[in-house]
């Protein structure tokens, strides 16, 4: 059934947008920590996306009624060619290795013996234009994702 | 298909079926709008039909037991997976998806899906119409 199959596209691209949105939002929360379990001040992160194929469950080549004499159905060709299709999928979540920033601040606990305090190297515009296209792309999705609803929804009108 | 359900009924079946794969293919676009490096891919509507009547145009397949063995369905060489849908070869940044271009072809697929389900559903009503004798009771 491919209007499920379409749904489900579109549910890991939702999926994959709602991971970026969660790490710009981590990003624009840390923006001012300078303790961090692995010492130090707090590293933006971005995510990574990646195009992997979507696995179709060959369905019909083994339950093929029509067998090999009689060739490829119609139905078998088209579900061969949507193997072409990829999904998107979260490959990895990296740090910025941009420097951090440096503010001259001697009565803040973290201050070196100079005075200066190292904080996180995330920029709060940045992450906000990221989080905006990211809130755009998903509201894309969200919408293909309802037309193949509604496609779905009208063809149970069959026969009514 | 002989009898009470005539070519036509088979013809809708195919269309729904290439435009409800078109609509995943669409999806699949606007799912990877930010994955850098992807290559928007379009499955084109009348490629896949074309193929599906010149091959129902052959009344009798040539039968073959072997894969290797020459065909008379001129579709089966062409339709090697993925070759019904094409990829775009212009690279962009982070891609080639337009968002814009993807919804509109989405907007537009959706409302042939529903134009061809309303053709089916009538064509449906009709039999039924006379099946019951016009609704004679």
């Amino acid at each position: 059934m491919d209007l499920l199959t379409a749904i489900e596209i579109s549910a890991r691209g939702l999926s994959a947008e709602r991971t970026r949105v969660n790490v710009a939002s981590m990003n624009i929360a840390n923006a001012h920590v300078t303790k961090t379990i692995d010492g130090g001040p707090y590293r933006a992160k971005s995510v990574v996306f990646e195009a992997v194929p979507l696995e179709v469950e060959k369905r019909g080549e083994s339950s093929n009624s029509q067998g090999i004499g009689r060739g490829k159905g119609f139905q078998q060709v088209l579900d061969q060619a949507i193997k072409k299709v990829e999904v998107v999928k979260v490959a990895k979540v990296v740090e910025n290795p941009d420097p951090f920033k440096e503010v001259y601040d001697p009565t803040h606990p973290d201050a070196d013996k100079n005075g200066m305090v190292r904080l996180p190297n995330v920029n709060v515009v940045e992450e906000m234009v990221d989080l905006m296209n990211a809130q755009r792309a998903y509201e894309a999705g969200v919408t293909a994702m309802n037309t193949a609803k509604q496609m779905a929804m009208k063809a149970l009108e069959i026969g009514r | 298909m002989k009898g009470l359900f005539g070519k036509g009924f088979d013809l809708l079946d195919k269309v729904l079926a290439i435009r409800s794969k078109k609509n995943a293919v669409i999806s699949a676009n606007i799912a990877n709008v930010d994955t850098p490096g992807y290559r928007a891919k379009e499955l084109s509507f009348e490629k896949a039909l074309n193929f599906y009547l010149k091959r129902s145009k052959k009344e009798l397949p040539l039968r073959t037991t072997d894969p290797r063995h020459i065909s008379n369905q001129p579709w089966e060489k062409i339709a090697q997976p993925g070759d019904l849908i094409e990829e775009s070869k212009e690279l962009g940044t982070p891609n080639n998806v337009d968002l814009d271009v993807e919804m509109a072809r989405l907007a537009e697929n959706n409302l042939q899906y529903q134009a061809t389900l309303q053709v089916l559903i009538r064509r449906l009503e009709a039999l039924k119409n006379a099946v019951t004798e016009g609704g004679r009771p």
